[in-house]
């Protein structure tokens, strides 16, 4: 089946290669405009790059911190007998809060 | 029995097989001879005429003449080919006898002399035959390719079976046309104008488009110009979709960052649910800061418990020590204990003795050096009256610096 439809793609003719780059221009063209508009919307000192690059690493650092503080959390539930959501319901902290 | 004197030769002896010998009337002795001897009668072949030729035997021939022949079946061998007989003439396409199986084409059978068989002249002597005629040529054989298939006998324009087969396999089967093989011309030229036209593709295309090509090339040269046309379309559609890979990149991380940014200025706002990463990070690590001073707490009220911080490290010390020492035991004398006790150590001279002795006791000097550097350089570090936050974050393996400030 999939030999079938492989043969059956134009691929080797002169007038489907130019139906498919007559298409792709238009696509690229659209892709410029939406480009544009978005650097025009974007409103910030830093670079787009810096912007996510700090965001990964925010994230890793928050995982970091979320996991040591859950396993001190664990620890004091363990001396006192308590389960882990009533610990951190007794520092403030919701549960089922992220 | 007399002895035939004339017929007999005068020196003919008995052969070395025992013979009986009887003396006749007349006095002379006769020979009889019971066992293979020398014929008495000398056969003499008959005198040599002309020149002394033997043709070669080939393996399943018959001999010259005869019904299944080679000589009379090959058409080129035939005396009358030129003429038009093909009375002894195998046709081609019939079903061919085991002896028919050898190329007409074979110099040998070219040659004037070919109904005698000879020897064939060295390969590196013989001048290579023009196979094919040139392109235009073979087309025009073509045109009278109906009659020579009706006829039943091979045209001997065609001396390269290759091309013969090819031409005679065409789709419709009897017309092989210029257009059904339009690649043939360039097949029947030699390998050295092959290449140079395969490298020099290009330039052909281009002086095609100039209009520099001649009536039999032009299809050629068209299918060049829609090669060379379909491979520029083909690069600068690769272009294009390097070209929308990129945008679609640059979008996509603009996007991400807008985003970003826009949940991080939302999360800003006291009444909005939608917290940032950073305001995730300082719950939890207020969270952290309160169960460590839990854990800090009951940590001091353990120590104090078992006697105060003095006793606390020299207890913490001494568990160290032996730790190293157990160490120390589980591998090196332990091994050292359990060589002493075989046959080879007791094997072994006095002098190979004091030398392992001399390096376990080095080695067990080095261990006590060690384990004492460690209890002296947990008294630098542990200086104080009290546990304090750090040694606490060391203890549970957590980076302090995820929590507090240095």
């Amino acid at each position: 089946m999939y030999r079938s439809q492989f043969k059956s793609l134009p691929f080797s003719t002169p007038e489907a290669s130019k139906k498919r780059i007559a298409e792709k221009e238009v696509k690229l063209a659209q892709l410029k405009l939406q480009f544009e508009q978005l650097l025009e919307q974007y409103k910030s000192s830093e670079s787009p790059e810096t912007v996510v690059k700090r965001h990964v690493t925010d994230l890793n650092r928050y995982n970091g911190v979320r996991d040591a503080a859950l396993a001190m959390v664990t620890m004091i539930a363990e001396q006192r007998s308590l389960r882990i959501a009533d610990v951190l319901t007794e520092m403030g902290v919701e549960p089922n809060e992220e | 029995m007399p002895a035939d004197k004339s017929t007999a030769p005068p020196t003919s002896q008995p052969l070395s097989t025992p013979a009986s010998a009887r003396i006749l009337d007349d006095g002379e002795m006769m020979v009889i001879a019971s066992t293979p001897m020398k014929s008495p009668h000398n056969k003499v072949l008959p005198p040599l005429e002309g020149n002394l030729s033997i043709p070669k035997k080939r393996r399943g021939l018959g001999t010259p003449g005869s019904k299944g022949s080679y000589l009379n079946t090959s058409p080129l061998l035939s005396p009358d080919t030129s003429s038009g007989n093909d009375q002894n003439v195998t046709p081609r396409g019939s079903t061919p006898l085991k002896q028919n199986r050898r190329s007409v084409s074979t110099p040998i059978f070219n040659r004037p002399s070919a109904g005698k068989p000879t020897r064939v002249v060295s390969i590196h002597t013989t001048p290579i035959p023009e196979l094919t005629p040139p392109g235009s040529n073979s087309l025009l054989l073509d045109t009278d390719l109906p009659d020579s298939l009706t006829s039943s006998t091979p045209s001997r324009s065609f001396s390269s079976p290759l091309l013969y087969k090819k031409i005679f396999t065409s789709k419709d089967g009897l017309s092989p046309s210029p257009s059904a093989t339009p690649l043939l011309g360039f097949e029947d030229q030699s390998p050295s104008r092959r290449a140079l036209k395969r490298k020099n593709v290009n330039d052909i295309a281009e002086a095609d488009t100039s209009g520099n090509s001649t009536g039999n090339d032009s299809s050629v040269h068209a299918k060049l110009v829609a090669k060379k046309e379909l491979k520029d379309l083909r690069r600068s559609e690769a272009f294009l979709d390097v070209e929308i890979k990129k945008y679609e990149d640059q979008i996509g991380l603009i996007t991400r960052a807008n985003r970003y940014l826009a949940s991080h200025k939302t999360s800003e706002e006291p009444s909005s649910p939608i917290r940032s990463v950073d305001a995730l990070i300082e719950k939890w690590r207020s969270v952290g800061q309160q169960a460590a001073s839990y854990l800090l707490n009951s940590a001091l009220v353990k120590v104090s418990n078992m006697g105060g911080y003095q006793e606390y490290r020299k207890r913490q010390a001494d568990r160290t020590t032996r730790q190293l020492v157990s160490q120390f035991e589980d591998e090196m004398a332990g091994k050292y204990e359990g060589f002493i006790e075989l046959e080879e150590y007791k094997e072994m001279s006095a002098l190979d003795k004091k030398e392992l002795d001399e390096r376990y006791n080095e080695y067990k000097r080095k261990s006590e050096v060690k384990t004492e550097g460690h209890g002296k350089k947990q008294k630098t570090e542990e200086e104080g009256n009290a546990i304090t936050m750090k040694q606490l974050f060391r203890e549970l393996n957590v980076e302090y610096a995820l929590f507090f400030d240095d």
